[in-house]
């Protein structure tokens, strides 16, 4: 069974902790310029840092969301339950690496199936946005992670019931 | 991670492997007993195809020989009856978002892209072989999760 990840492992995807980060180079030469082990440099870190943040806050206004959209629609609280599991386990694994910020309050819609397509137009949104923080990152342990994330979540959004009732 | 040549190397390793599996498992079904199916592994093959040939240029690129594909293959498991190629389809597109995710770690810019946009696009087609939604697509030390 695998271990579940540490604090320090997580960091070190986002902080360049004894790993080799490829930011910056272009295509062929990045064996040259890649950095090592004591050579990672602040602002790598920096900006990892910034991107982790932005994951845990974009994961909190879609929790967020989910929360208020289920509860005033517990005829589709089942299929939303799936996804808050899947967010909250993207979070649970950033959660000591990255500080969210207050996230924009979304209004839910006044009938279920509207509330439906709001929720799977902000997590397209999420996909989207979880794609680009893995093209950002400085890290490759950090990009692979994103990048796993983006697909989580377009795998959950391609499973969502339709409005008219069919997945 | 490796580097971004042994990467897409290894990319295009598993790309060789999946155009022949999803190639053998499409002559092995029925489009009209098993139209649904039939039609999966078909726009599987397609899409393997194209990344095989776009991995293969990238690499070009760089002025160094693409890895050719194997003399044969094999199968992953018995494929015999729908299910079975199904169960086939689903493992060979799972190893290859996992391959792709090891890619997304070991490039950056454009090649990047590429990669991440090919592990959701696997991570998706998982689910037309009967594949569930997972936590952490293609990341096997969170299989678990």
């Amino acid at each position: 069974m695998t271990a579940p990840p540490t604090r320090r492992f997580v960091l070190g995807l986002g902080l360049g902790l004894g790993l080799a980060s490829v930011g910056g180079c272009t295509f062929g030469d990045d064996d040259a310029k890649r950095r090592g082990l004591a050579g990672s440099s602040g602002s790598d870190e920096e900006a990892d840092q910034e991107l982790l943040d932005e994951a845990r806050t974009e994961l909190a206004g879609m929790l967020n969301l989910l929360r208020r959209t289920s509860r005033r629609f517990p005829g589709i609280a089942t299929p939303l339950a799936t996804l808050t599991a899947l967010h909250r386990a993207h979070d649970d694994l950033l959660a000591d690496a990255g500080t969210p910020s207050e996230s924009t309050r979304t209004r839910v819609p006044a009938s279920s199936a509207a509330a439906l397509t709001l929720v799977r137009n902000r997590e397209r949104a999420l996909q989207v946005e979880l794609a680009g923080l893995s093209a950002q990152a400085r890290s490759g342990p950090l990009a692979r992670l994103f990048a796993s994330m983006s697909a989580g979540v377009a795998q959950h959004v391609q499973a969502l019931p339709t409005p008219g009732g069919q997945a | 991670m490796s580097t971004t040549l042994e990467a897409l190397q290894k990319t295009l390793t598993a790309e060789h492997a999946a155009v022949w599996v999803f190639a053998t498992l499409g002559a092995q079904t029925s489009t009209s007993s098993e139209p649904a199916l039939s039609a999966a592994l078909a726009a599987s093959y397609t899409i393997h195809r194209s990344r095989r040939d776009q991995l293969s240029r990238a690499i070009r690129d760089l002025g160094v020989e693409p890895v050719a594909a194997d003399i044969g293959y094999e199968l992953p498991n018995a494929a015999g009856t729908p299910e079975q190629v199904t169960a086939a389809a689903l493992l060979v597109e799972s190893r290859c978002a996992a391959t792709y995710a090891d890619l997304v770690g070991s490039t950056f810019g454009e090649q990047r892209n590429w990669a991440i946009d090919a592990l959701t696009d696997s991570a998706v087609r998982e689910l037309g072989f009967r594949g569930s939604p997972e936590i952490f697509p293609g990341l096997s030390e969170f299989a678990d999760r």
